[in-house]
């Protein structure tokens, strides 16, 4: 019983990660870069007026989806890094719900493994923010 | 029951850690990172709610409270980091246009009501051009353009 709670709950957050991630993607194929229409705004930008490492980051998803690479970077140079990480996830929560709609009992130490390697992902693909804004911060 | 009792602890554990990610996810990029207060509370919120009660998916709900902890620091620098930002960038400009006003007051005091004087000189030619600043009104200024003048230009050769 217990092995089968968790696993639920475990399908349950690769199925809303994923669709979380397929929203993001959706985002970027919705809004093109050539209206520039986008309607997150930066609130650091809006707030100090100055703008942050981030900014662009939407537009340069658009020009990734599309396939121009060149320009993305031209707009965020961190752009395609974090683009690969969303879309390394992504194929990461499809493979763990198939891992566990087929498998009846998942393996206990399986969404301790994934967590780890999502928190090494993560870092290696913010870590340029997380620096300048710890910069910011000190 | 027992039944009903672990789906209950499932559904906050699932929204600790989702709410969690998200927050965190949002936290850690500029852009949005204000906004991640909202989820991280909530993250945090479902963690504690979730941990007070029997669950059996307690590795999921520190997971979620521990993420959601980690977003709510992170958004909470992030607005530390903007509000000093804007603290400066608006002394600054308060700064320079004060700086500014009082440039213009002290140049209007030191050359109001007073002659000038301007030469250049190249090689054999000289151009001067004498001029005032004191007030002067309408008609002088019709005087001076249909050259009873109180500008003068000298040409020298």
């Amino acid at each position: 019983m217990k092995k089968f709670a968790f696993k639920g709950a475990y399908f349950t957050v690769n199925i809303i990660l994923a669709g979380v991630i397929l929203l993001i993607m959706g985002y970027s194929v919705y809004y093109s870069p050539d209206k520039n229409d986008y309607p997150v705004v930066c609130f650091h930008e809006k707030i100090t007026g100055q703008p942050c490492p981030s900014c662009g980051l939407s537009h340069a998803f658009s020009l990734i989806v599309r396939g121009r690479f060149d320009e993305a970077i031209m707009w965020n140079q961190y752009s395609v890094r974090v683009f690969i990480f969303f879309l390394v996830q992504f194929i990461i929560r499809l493979v763990m719900v198939a891992y566990i709609y087929r498998k009846v009992v998942v393996a206990p130490f399986v969404p301790y493994l994934d967590a780890t390697i999502s928190i090494i992902m993560v870092i290696a693909a913010f870590y340029p923010f997380l620096l300048l804004e710890w910069r910011m911060l000190f | 029951m027992e039944e009903v009792k672990n789906n209950q602890g499932s559904g906050l554990a699932i929204g600790a850690l989702i709410t969690g990610i998200i927050a965190f996810l949002m936290a850690i990029i500029p852009c949005v990172g204000i906004m991640a207060v909202i989820p991280g509370v909530i993250a945090v919120v479902l963690g504690i709610i979730g941990l007070s009660r029997e669950s059996n998916n307690r590795g999921m709900l520190v997971g979620g409270l521990v993420v959601g902890i980690i977003a709510l620091m992170l958004s909470l620098s992030q607005g530390y980091v903007v509000s000093r930002f804007a603290h400066h960038s608006g002394s600054w400009s308060k700064d320079i246009e004060k700086a500014m006003n009082d440039i213009k007051t002290e140049i209007g005091d030191d050359f109001d009501g007073k002659n000038f004087s301007i030469k250049v000189t190249n090689n054999k030619d000289t151009i001067e051009v004498k001029t005032t600043t004191s007030g002067h009104d309408l008609e002088k200024t019709l005087d001076e353009l249909e050259g009873d003048t109180i500008t003068t230009v000298i040409i020298k050769k």
